[in-house]
């Protein structure tokens, strides 16, 4: 877009969100997006290498941020991250949970090892499970103020040929948020999905190896572009995140560039 | 037809392996629930063997920690990994280990389960992750493995037939029921079988939703 950027609303002052796997790509975005509308935002990243420069720009921008270093397999490190967090900011009303383990490689299922499904099941659905639970006392404090957002994708909805098993750990998140939506929503909060795709460091190395996939993927997306992950995914994320989605929940919000449409 | 059924220790498992039967078709029973890949594929050779190749795998069977209800903040560990790892990976390494039978008799797979991973349900937070990961699966399964004459279908049922506590799911349809009655283990077991037939030999990657016409989405 070549218009001047719209200015960004303030619409989560004051409020802690945990933003995990948020040293680079969507999860960067996402927090990014979150602290220019003015929330307390933890990189929970599993690596300090990465999480630390994304809170320094974070801060650089003028953004309330710090890393705390969390491997989202491990209950334990979770709860350390929510109780910091709330040490530090007084409260947890946002909990995203993006971060995802061995999702690139393809495989076959006749032949795929444990050690595929262990990285993705761990990060997905154990890191949403562990996530939920740890934030879940906090989320109820901040009752029609709590969010519980996970990073799914359109493969979760339609099944993946190249990623078989990438498909079912996304769909978990889903039904997990469903759930989730139905047991916390008479206290106010709000469970969503968001299924992006955006310009992220996996994507540019997936582009790089197969350097038609980014014209084709562009040219079946009635946008014509990949999405932005502060500008698009981010934007939506923070939506969801405001009063402005207090009467959204249990839904999957697909920012594709209207590639998928199969609701 | 050579045909593995599991779950024969539950209502529908017994319902889909009699209807099985009756269509003259060889059935062995498999109980599974299995979060290990060489104890499933064992399993599955031990069938193999006892049938002589195999024609249709259906998977019906459910550890029982998934049909009981659970408040989340109350599911542990221990809980959610039999849940959710015994769910997927009995599922995963069972279909992994039937596929070279599969594909020299252009055969199927059928998963049956309720229409939970669907709605989503309250207290059962965990089941509704696992069965809804076991459809994305069925599908995944049959984008892959329907190039080489595979086909993977799944058979949505109603809850009340599976979940111990339907009630506590919270899960509520305002509109009347699609169809007029509702629908029992002989039902869905005709669906099965229709799906395993050569009348059901274009399906592929779909869930047939046999709940008295309640979920119509989308």
């Amino acid at each position: 877009m070549n218009e001047q950027a719209p200015a960004v609303p303030k619409r989560l002052i004051g409020r802690a969100a945990i933003v995990t796997g948020a040293g680079q790509g969507v999860g960067l975005g996402i927090a990014k997006r979150l602290a220019a509308e003015g929330a307390h935002v933890v990189i929970a990243a599993r690596r300090a290498l990465t999480g630390e420069p994304a809170a320094a720009e974070i801060r650089d921008a003028g953004g309330s941020a710090v890393c705390i270093v969390t491997d989202v397999t491990q209950r334990a490190a979770v709860q350390a991250c929510v109780d910091e967090t709330v040490e530090r900011f007084g409260s947890l009303e946002i909990m995203i949970h993006n971060a995802i383990g061995g999702a690139a490689s393809v495989h076959q299922l006749e032949t795929v090892e444990a050690s595929t499904w262990e990285r993705m099941s761990r990060t997905a659905v154990w890191g949403s499970f562990l996530c939920a639970q740890a934030a879940s006392p906090h989320l109820h404090a901040a009752g029609t103020n709590g969010r519980l957002i996970l990073i799914t994708s359109p493969s979760g909805i339609e099944g993946s040929h190249t990623l078989p098993l990438y498909s079912p750990v996304k769909a978990a998140q889903r039904a997990m948020a469903k759930s989730l939506a139905r047991e916390w929503g008479p206290h106010g909060i709000t469970v969503n999905c968001i299924g992006p795709v955006a310009e992220t460091p996996a994507l540019t190395s997936a582009f790089e190896s197969n350097p038609q996939l980014r014209h084709r993927l562009s040219a079946r997306t009635p946008l014509g572009r990949i999405g932005d992950p502060e500008h698009d995914i981010g934007a939506a994320a923070a939506f969801l995140a405001s009063d402005d989605a207090a009467y959204i929940t249990g839904q999957t919000l697909i920012v594709d560039g209207g590639h998928f449409m199969g609701f | 037809m050579r045909a593995i059924v599991t779950g024969t220790d539950q209502p529908l498992g017994t319902a889909i392996a009699a209807r099985l039967v009756g269509a003259a078709a060889s059935v062995v029973p498999l109980t599974t629930a299995l979060a290990d890949r060489d104890a499933c594929a064992t399993l599955v050779a031990r069938a193999l063997s006892d049938l002589g190749g195999l024609d249709l795998l259906v998977l019906s069977g459910w550890s029982p920690t998934l049909l009981a209800p659970m408040r989340f903040e109350d599911i542990d560990d221990a809980s959610f990994g039999s849940m959710w790892e015994g769910g997927m990976q009995g599922m995963l390494w069972t279909v992994q280990a039937a596929i070279p039978a599969l594909r020299a008799s252009s055969g199927s797979v059928v998963v049956v389960l309720p229409t939970t991973g669907m709605t989503g349900a309250a207290n059962y937070a965990a089941a509704a992750a696992t069965f809804e990961g076991q459809r994305i699966l069925m599908k995944a399964a049959a984008r892959q493995l329907g190039p080489e004459g595979i086909r993977v279908n799944a058979v949505a049922v109603g809850a009340e037939l599976v979940l111990d506590d339907v009630e506590a799911a919270d899960v509520h349809y305002l509109a009347p029921n699609a169809i007029l009655g509702e629908q029992s283990g002989s039902d869905v077991a005709d669906i099965v079988a229709f799906l395993a037939s050569v009348a059901g030999s274009k399906l592929g990657g779909q869930t047939i939703t046999i709940d008295g016409g309640r979920w119509l989405a989308p």
